[in-house]
């Protein structure tokens, strides 16, 4: 198999594909993850995220390609890869007669290295009560009981689908600590699907942006913020007639006096090089996670 | 027991407890009243067929000793309401095993669990007909107890060991709903189509020449009755067939998609 390589990756997908009759769902994705580190997976609502996440749990069978999670492959190991892996369905999932307190009886039995001391952290850091139902929870307590769960089986991977959807801004902020802190203290690897794109950017050093089926843009997010930086320039007069073919200089976008240049590279000998044209402004500007996403999506638009 | 199984047992049992009492308490009932009913009924056809302005014809219909305390029990509760019932509830159970999951919306949760999706069929399997042989079992209890009281019988091993058959009957009635219920995500669809299919294996019992070949007159244990002696060979091909079933709904689960 191609992904020896990829040894020391938490996940690699060969050309997974999923089918539902004439439809596809995931389109012969290539990617990987690597061990450790935490993945956000963003796009439009339809674009594969929560296929791709049941295909990788073994929930979903994949239609063609392949797929390893942990080393281990997604249709002959799914049982193994379960055991290892913290899921988080995008829907409350979790049977309405469960308490906290049935439910970490429950998941106690199916897995060796669960942990009822992180459980209590967790439930405790929620503030949910243990011996509440399930039918009687808010949408919010459901996700997390379900994340509590997920992560007191001290799982090598956690995947997170739509996790902090139906939650307020203080608990998703409690939520995503407990996240980081599985990541600090186990070294678990994440993948998260969500439209919450502060709070991936939040958490993540990986991005990966999906649409129609298909991963069309991955790196870690540093790399991609410095590789999509932009200068904003307001010339005094004529700009240098090269402008456009300078080093390290992609695109530029013209409106009157205002030069919204693309650029990589080494962005402050480009700011010193256009200062030698004595502009009324000159400044870099940094580009966040949801500038990055309608990028992608504006070039995927314009390639279809 | 592993400790997987085991969890998974709990959660079963848990989840389906209402509708097992409910079961428990209607059998249970009915039990009670078949002896209870006896003297009512016998008196109301001793009457009407000692009426000589009814055919001779109508009077015929009714053989030698069907009125006699024996036969009548045996024909109203394994010739009759047990075996129905117990079709009907496996219809029911069996409809509500895997699709239940997915109309609850626990599927996702349940089969990302760290067992195999037929430990979890093997186990709500166990479960279910461990509790409608319960049921069967102590219906059948709660009839001799009564009969007893009110009319001093004494029900004979027959009446226990009938029980097996209509258990084998059961699996396989249990058999086709849960295959059903693998491929349907609506317990309601999956019931009406094993309803179906279970009414398909009743055409042989209205043709006198093919009864041998119904499920449904083996669980009412005629050949117990009739001869005393035990049919284990139809009970072991009942009992396969329902094996096959119960294999053919876990490869069917395998396949499919959460």
């Amino acid at each position: 198999m191609a992904t020896d390589k990829y040894q020391d990756a938490a996940i690699v997908c060969e050309r997974l594909t999923k089918r539902y009759g004439g439809k596809t769902a995931v389109d012969g994705i290539n990617w990987v993850v690597p061990r450790g580190s935490v993945t956000g997976l963003v796009g439009p609502n339809g674009a594969g995220k929560t296929t791709t996440l049941k295909m990788l749990v073994g929930l979903v069978h994949p239609s063609e390609g392949q797929a390893r999670v942990l080393g281990l492959d997604v249709v002959r190991d799914s049982l193994a890869i379960r055991a290892r892996t913290g899921y988080m369905p995008e829907d409350d999932a979790l049977p309405r007669w469960m308490t906290p307190r049935r439910a970490m009886e429950f998941s106690r039995r199916l897995y060796p290295t669960w942990s009822d001391q992180v459980a209590r952290e967790t439930l405790d850091l929620f503030g949910l009560p243990l011996g509440t139902p399930v039918a009687k929870m808010s949408k919010g307590m459901k996700r997390q009981l379900a994340l509590a769960l997920a992560v007191a089986q001290r799982p090598e991977l956690l995947l997170l689908d739509e996790p902090t959807s139906g939650l307020d801004p203080e608990r998703r902020r409690d939520f995503l600590n407990v996240i980081l802190k599985s990541v600090a203290a186990d070294g678990v690897t994440v993948v998260m699907s969500s439209h919450q794109l502060h709070e991936v950017e939040r958490v993540a050093d990986r991005v990966a942006f999906m649409r129609d089926g298909r991963i069309v843009r991955e790196s870690d997010l540093d790399s991609l913020k410095e590789s999509s930086r932009r200068i904003r320039v307001v010339f005094q007069g004529e700009p240098p007639a090269d402008l456009a073919r300078w080093e390290g200089v992609q695109r530029v976008e013209v409106d009157g006096r205002l030069h919204v240049l693309h650029v990589t590279g080494d962005v402050h000998a480009l700011v010193a090089r256009l200062q030698t044209f004595n502009p009324f402004v000159v400044e870099v500007i940094e580009q966040n996670l949801e500038d990055l996403y309608f990028e992608t999506a504006e070039r995927e638009e314009s390639r279809s | 027991m592993s400790a997987p199984v085991r969890a998974l047992f709990y959660k079963e049992s848990r989840e389906g407890r209402w509708k097992y009492i409910v079961a428990a308490l209607v059998l249970i009932a009915l039990a009670i009243a078949t002896p209870l009913l006896y003297d009512m009924l016998v008196g109301l056809l001793g009457e009407f067929f000692a009426d000589e302005s009814i055919p001779a014809e109508f009077r015929r219909l009714v053989p030698p000793g069907a009125l006699e305390l024996p036969v009548y029990l045996w024909a109203n509760w394994h010739g009759k309401t047990l075996y129905q019932m117990m079709v009907l509830f496996a219809l029911i159970f069996g409809a509500s095993t895997v699709a239940g999951e997915f109309s609850r919306g626990s599927a996702p949760f349940v089969f990302s669990r760290a067992v195999r999706r037929r430990t979890v069929v093997l186990v709500k399997t166990a479960v279910d007909l461990g509790a409608l042989a319960l049921i069967a079992l102590a219906s059948t209890a709660a009839l001799d107890v009564t009969a007893r009281i009110a009319h001093g019988y004494a029900a004979p091993w027959t009446y226990y060991g009938a029980l097996i058959p209509i258990m084998a009957g059961t699996a396989f009635v249990y058999g086709l709903s849960l295959l059903m219920s693998t491929r349907f995500d609506d317990p309601v669809k999956a019931g009406a189509a094993a309803a179906a299919v279970a009414a398909l294996f009743s055409i042989p019992t209205l043709v006198p020449a093919w009864r041998r070949w119904s499920v449904y007159v083996h669980m009412t244990g005629s050949t117990l009755l009739a001869s005393g002696t035990f049919p284990w060979g139809s009970e072991l091909v009942i009992a396969a067939l329902a094996a096959l079933l119960l294999a053919a709904a876990c490869v069917s689960l395998e396949r499919r998609d959460i």
